[in-house]
């Protein structure tokens, strides 16, 4: 089975947008983390692959990574579950061909201009021409509200245990493709080819691992799942991409949202 | 039961009983041996005691009187309390969190996809968390006092009720079971 990647690698490491730690987001200790994530259910069990992983058919990696990041964010505010496409998101993107794109043009165009529901577009649309106007009229609903870059593997600890939801890359090379017995992806040393999501972490003797939500299907990893550590694969690439959190989202407004508060005392 | 059939149970109680000395004895050790005639009628009624259907049966006196047990000295109870106010029962209240994203708290970081989030909906609740400076977020920041803070509504949007996030998640689930009653 062939699994296409789409991921560039650019000439510098985009840094103009505000970092994790530059922001005065929180730093938390790997014990904290740990606590943390403990105390609330795994974003496997709360986003089961039969229903949040899809299978990319173009060199779209980012736009699903990016889509599928924005769909769980959504989710984890309160929001009604959509899950959101990727060709959408690619298509802005992509500079008119398939030939992939890079991981901080789709998080500056899910701030700008969002996504559409995945049911409104085909998996195999690529062109910005193939986006019906009912889906680009639909892409407003569904942005993030606020970003993050992400420089260091505490950064992005730090940011999927606050619940967080993240994008990052990986290189499909060397072992990539080969999981250990603990689920774990083999090492690869790449630049970075692939961008994946990032759903959840937890810590196993000390050491961080993170939740890989592929765009493969679910003959990927564990179910379309893997984990990663910063050590294999992820210190790799962020010297290239810069690796990005979705810190909050918009209302949909087509959606069931909270009504306007009234007036007046508290009952 | 009449005169005549009372005389002819007890006649067959005593053709039974001759036929039986050893329940003859068992019944006179039963009453002390005082009166052998007694005995007799005890047996006769023990007898017609196991008649068949559609005859009358006579209800076995119990040859021990029950002692009466001492009743314990009734205390006064514990003073009757007054009714704590009922709380709003609400299905499709709000739960509305509004924080400042960049300095999220840990205990909001536990609630973000928690049990307790999870499971609001089936309590017939909703949730909502807003970053301080969304355009959505408006109402919310002129009601809260500092962040992160809760403000329940009711399906209406009238607010219900607001305060601090409590430290723990546990402490938010009773603070909304208090409110919402749900």
């Amino acid at each position: 089975m062939i699994f296409k990647t789409g991921l560039l690698v650019p000439a510098k490491r985009p840094e103009f947008f505000t970092s994790w730690t530059d922001a005065g987001m929180p730093l938390l200790s790997v014990e904290k983390i740990a606590e943390i994530v403990a105390s609330r259910k795994p974003r496997r069990e709360l986003f089961p692959s039969n229903k949040w992983i899809k299978r990319q058919l173009n060199n779209d990696c980012n736009g699903w990574a990016g889509a599928g990041a924005l769909s769980r964010a959504r989710v984890l505010r309160g929001c009604q579950p959509v899950f959101l496409s990727g060709p959408c998101l690619y298509a802005q993107i992509n500079g008119g061909r398939d030939a992939g794109s890079m991981l901080d043009d789709g998080m500056q165009a899910l701030l700008k201009n969002g996504t559409c529901p995945y049911d409104m577009v085909d998996p195999q649309i690529w062109r910005w021409s193939g986006i019906s106007s009912e889906a680009k009229a639909a892409m407003s609903r569904f942005r993030a509200h606020e970003c993050h870059r992400v420089d260091t593997e505490i950064e992005l600890a730090s940011a999927l245990a606050v619940g967080y939801q993240c994008v990052i890359a990986v290189h499909v090379g060397g072992r990539y493709q080969s999981l250990d017995s603990r689920g774990i992806r083999g090492e690869s040393r790449g630049p970075g080819n692939h961008a994946v999501g990032c759903q959840d972490v937890r810590v196993v003797d000390g050491e961080l691992q993170f939740d890989e939500t592929g765009s493969w299907g679910t003959q990927n990893g564990t179910n379309g799942y893997a984990w990663l550590t910063w050590a294999r694969t992820l210190r790799w690439t962020v010297q290239n991409h810069a690796f990005y959190a979705v810190r909050s989202t918009v209302d949909d407004p087509q959606s069931v949202n909270p009504p306007p508060i009234t007036r007046g005392k508290i009952a | 039961m009449s005169p005549f059939q009372m005389v002819c149970f007890s006649v067959a109680g005593i053709a039974y009983l001759a036929a039986r000395p050893d329940l003859v004895r068992h019944v006179v050790a039963m009453v002390d041996r005082k009166s052998a005639s007694n005995a007799v009628m005890l047996a006769a009624l023990l007898l017609a005691g196991f008649m068949p259907d559609g005859c009358d049966r006579i209800p076995i006196p119990n040859p021990f009187p029950p002692v009466p047990t001492p009743t314990p000295n009734p205390t006064p109870g514990p003073s009757p309390t007054p009714p704590n106010p009922s709380p709003v029962v609400d299905r499709g209240a709000w739960v509305l969190i509004l924080e400042e994203s960049d300095s999220r708290t840990e205990a909001v970081a536990k609630f973000s996809g928690s049990e307790l989030s999870e499971g609001l909906a089936g309590r017939g609740l909703n949730y909502r968390i807003y970053d301080d400076d969304a355009d959505e977020a408006k109402d919310l920041v002129a009601i809260a006092k500092s962040v992160p803070w809760v403000i329940i509504v009711d399906r209406n949007g009238k607010p219900l009720s607001d305060f601090s996030f409590p430290a723990t998640v546990q402490e938010l689930d009773a603070k909304i079971k208090q409110v919402t009653g749900l």
